[in-house]
């Protein structure tokens, strides 16, 4: 499979009580096309910062990370964030006073990638083929549960037609029923549609369901099925 | 879904915020649309008034400025000089002023009464009792030491009176106060060539029945003046030969229950005005005088230091300095006066006053300045007031917001962008709360409008002046010509008409729009400062 996504040496600290503290350190990892990824670790060992960092929502302080062979910083982080990634939250980050169908269009409206002619068209599929029909797509958002909530939040993810997808925490605030359903979501973005999906997450069942599961640890990733250092 | 649908849709969808919104907009709406209304009807009355008024500037001699520099004067010789070279209006003062585009025509008039000469055209008869006791003719006679003789001398009232003007198109022609009803006025050529021509009011043609093309004659001098020129002029050469070449109306005249018409003299009743060129009649002037000097230079012989000096002789160049009455410039546009003056009073000389005889339109106006002030004052305060208070409520909205503004930047919008829908929010909300305020408004407008104007006028007390504006009762004077337009506060009050025009409904959108800018710009910063991660990852 092809590479991805690559980090090169990330370096990321902040001052903490006057002191610096390091979350990654030289930081180095590949990420491959077509798979589903889990990042584990324990609270407050820079799992968010790491995401933040991929999905170009934050900068490293030093090293870099390279898209399908490009440097990010070349890209530019907007136009990286609207063409080349989508972040779906554990808070699913959803606009209130748009209907669900509106939200995913929200993200349409701003990529820049090619898009079929009719939107709305494309949006009411993406959400049907996350079990929003209709009649719930023209709702506002604040009217659906939280299961239906996060699968509108992944419909937006994809409506932009990229092909990796972060995902902070995305079943937190989900039953297990419903965790389950979005995890088999993710497995099909990756499997059949192509899509690298880089999920991080507290949740053992979810790890368990992905094709990697990548562990950080006093700023360094340690890929868990590999049992070596990726490096 | 772009940034401008989702402004409509957040409109749309937050009722609660946008009728708030669009509440706050109304009032403001309603203030500024009061403001404005007023602060325009007061300019609109000020300008329908000021346009009805004549377009007149006045160039005269400011006798105030003379009398206190005489006055500041100490050495005798000091102020016999200035005496000599007394401060006249002349033509040759106001040529600079003439380029000025804005000009319709000039009144630069020399006023001269001439007399009934023996064989000529006799005036025009008022039958008053100024004629029936002799008409102010007669005779003065006093003893003379130095040859123990009785000097007498006879006295003899002019008849007629010539305005002699510099320029083709006197104002009343211009204006249509005195129509020709024969012939034509004189013009350019006859200035410049200093024809003799005049032009004669319809009565005293009529009274001595000449038609266009005849000549008339008048003398310059009286004959009580030979007496006094004894030897150097004689009754031929005071003789003024015109030929008539136009035939006037003059619609002024004295009415038999006028105060002055018991005691009106010929020369002062308006039929008995002629008007001719004034290169002409100087020339004419002049040309006595020279006679007059060269006859006392050849009395006064070699050693009179006066006359033997050839330079005092008069010449012919001397007519464009010869004294006028004043200079009265008529301007296209009666709302160019002031700043006429303004542009020109420099130009002028020490002793000279440019005048745009606005003093009693300015008083009467006072009311509708106030007014004025205070509607834009209003205007100000409130369009102040609005943008601290949207300032602020949009600050504090973004507060709300702060995710979606996350969100937004987490798909790559740009921070433009976002800027960008919450003005049009903002400006969405401000058109539907200042339209509706254009019919409420224009109604407050009109009603308040009307009180603030009556209470102005009652509390500046300009109405109590009136009287001293009805000074300039009928008496008709051959010297003054009134160009000034005398107006009443009711001209004022009659043009005051408080309306939303179109233009004030335009003002208020652009100013709407301008409020929404500024009241954007804080929020604006607070969002450029915005960083998603923080946003998303303090959520929760």
């Amino acid at each position: 499979m092809s590479e991805i996504l690559k980090l090169d040496n990330i370096c990321y600290s902040y001052i903490d009580g006057g002191y610096e503290r390091q979350i990654l350190k030289n930081l180095s990892y590949s990420f491959e096309a077509g798979t589903f990824y889990t990042i584990l670790g324990a609270s407050g060992s820079g799992k968010t910062t790491l995401l933040s960092i991929l999905a170009g929502l934050d900068s490293a302080k030093s090293g870099d990370i390279f898209f399908e062979g490009r440097n990010v910083k070349e890209i530019g982080l907007y136009k990286y964030r609207r063409n080349m990634i989508s972040i779906v939250f554990q808070q699913y980050n959803l606009i209130p006073y748009l209907t669900a169908v509106e939200n995913v269009m929200v993200a349409m409206a701003e990529t820049d990638n090619d898009l079929p002619k009719d939107k709305k068209a494309v949006a009411y599929n993406l959400l049907e083929k996350f079990g929003i029909v209709k009649t719930k797509a023209d709702r506002l958002v604040s009217q659906l549960s939280g299961g239906e909530q996060q699968r509108v939040s992944i419909a937006r993810a994809l409506a932009s037609n990229v092909n990796l997808i972060f995902a902070d925490e995305p079943t937190g605030n989900l039953d297990t029923a419903t965790e389950k359903e979005i995890i088999t979501v993710f497995e099909e973005l990756a499997h059949e549609f192509g899509k690298t999906v880089i999920v991080v997450t507290h949740s053992e069942a979810v790890s368990k369901l992905s094709d990697h599961r990548v562990f950080l640890k006093n700023g360094i990733l340690t890929d868990l099925d590999d049992q070596s250092d990726n490096k | 879904m772009n940034f401008f649908n989702r402004a409509i849709k957040n409109v749309t969808r937050g009722m609660t915020k946008t009728i708030l919104l669009v509440l706050t907009f109304f009032v403001i709406g309603n203030f500024v649309i009061v403001g404005l209304g007023v602060s325009s009807a007061t300019e609109n009355a000020k300008i329908l008034t000021r346009q009805k008024m004549r377009a007149v500037v006045t160039y005269s001699i400011d006798y105030n400025k003379v009398w206190q520099y005489v006055d500041s004067l100490e050495d005798e010789d000091e102020i016999n000089k200035f005496y000599e070279d007394y401060p006249r209006v002349r033509y040759s003062d106001i040529v600079s002023l003439l380029n000025d585009e804005r000009i319709a025509t000039v009144n630069a008039l020399s006023t001269n009464m001439v007399y009934k000469s023996d064989d000529g055209l006799d005036y025009v008869h008022l039958g008053n009792q100024y004629e029936e006791q002799g008409g102010g003719g007669g005779q003065s006679c006093y003893y003379d030491e130095s040859t123990g003789q009785e000097v007498c001398t006879t006295y003899i009232e002019p008849s007629f009176t010539i305005k002699a003007n510099f320029f083709e198109n006197m104002i009343e022609i211009f204006e249509g106060t005195y129509q020709i009803v024969e012939g034509r006025f004189y013009n350019q050529e006859d200035i410049d060539k200093m024809n003799d021509v005049v032009v004669i009011t319809d009565t005293l043609a009529k009274e001595n029945g000449i038609k266009v093309g005849d000549t008339i004659t008048v003398d310059i001098f009286s004959k009580s003046d030979l007496q006094y020129y004894q030897g150097a002029i004689n009754e031929e050469d005071i003789k003024l030969e015109l030929e008539v070449i136009g035939i006037y109306n003059n619609p002024v005249v004295i009415a038999p229950d006028s105060s002055q018409f018991d005691w009106c003299s010929p020369y002062e009743n308006p039929q008995n005005m002629m008007l001719m060129p004034a290169t002409s009649y100087f020339s004419h002037n002049l040309e006595l005088q020279q006679t007059i000097f060269d006859y006392q230079a050849s009395v006064a012989g070699v050693d009179d230091e006066y006359y033997s000096n050839p330079d005092n002789r008069p010449t012919q160049d001397d007519i464009y300095e010869m004294g006028l009455d004043n200079t009265t410039i008529l301007l296209k546009d009666p709302l160019d006066v002031d700043q006429f003056v303004e542009d020109h009073i420099s130009e002028v000389g020490q002793f000279v006053s440019l005048s745009a005889d606005n003093e009693q339109f300015k008083t009467l106006s006072k009311p509708l300045d106030t007014l004025n002030l205070y509607a834009n004052f209003i205007v100000w305060l409130v369009v102040i007031n609005a943008i601290i208070i949207i300032t602020l409520v949009t600050a504090l909205t973004l507060k709300t917001r702060e995710y979606e503004i996350g969100v937004l930047l987490s798909i790559g919008a740009s921070k433009v962008k976002i800027v960008s829908q919450f003005f049009v929010e903002l400006a969405l909300v401000a058109l539907i709360g200042f339209t509706l305020s254009v019919g409420s408004g224009s109604l407050i407008a009109k009603k308040i409008g009307m009180t603030m104007l009556e209470y102005q006028i009652t509390s500046s007390g300009v109405n109590e002046g009136d009287d001293e504006y009805q000074w300039n009762d009928d008496y008709i004077s051959i010297w003054d010509s009134n160009y000034t337009t005398e107006i009443e506060l009711e001209d004022l009050v009659a043009e005051y008409n408080v309306t939303v025009s179109p233009l004030i409904i335009g003002e208020i959108y652009v100013m709407g729009l301008g409020i929404v800018f500024i009241s954007i710009i804080i929020p604006s910063a607070m969002i450029m400062r915005f960083n998603p991660k923080k946003i998303l990852t303090n959520q929760g």
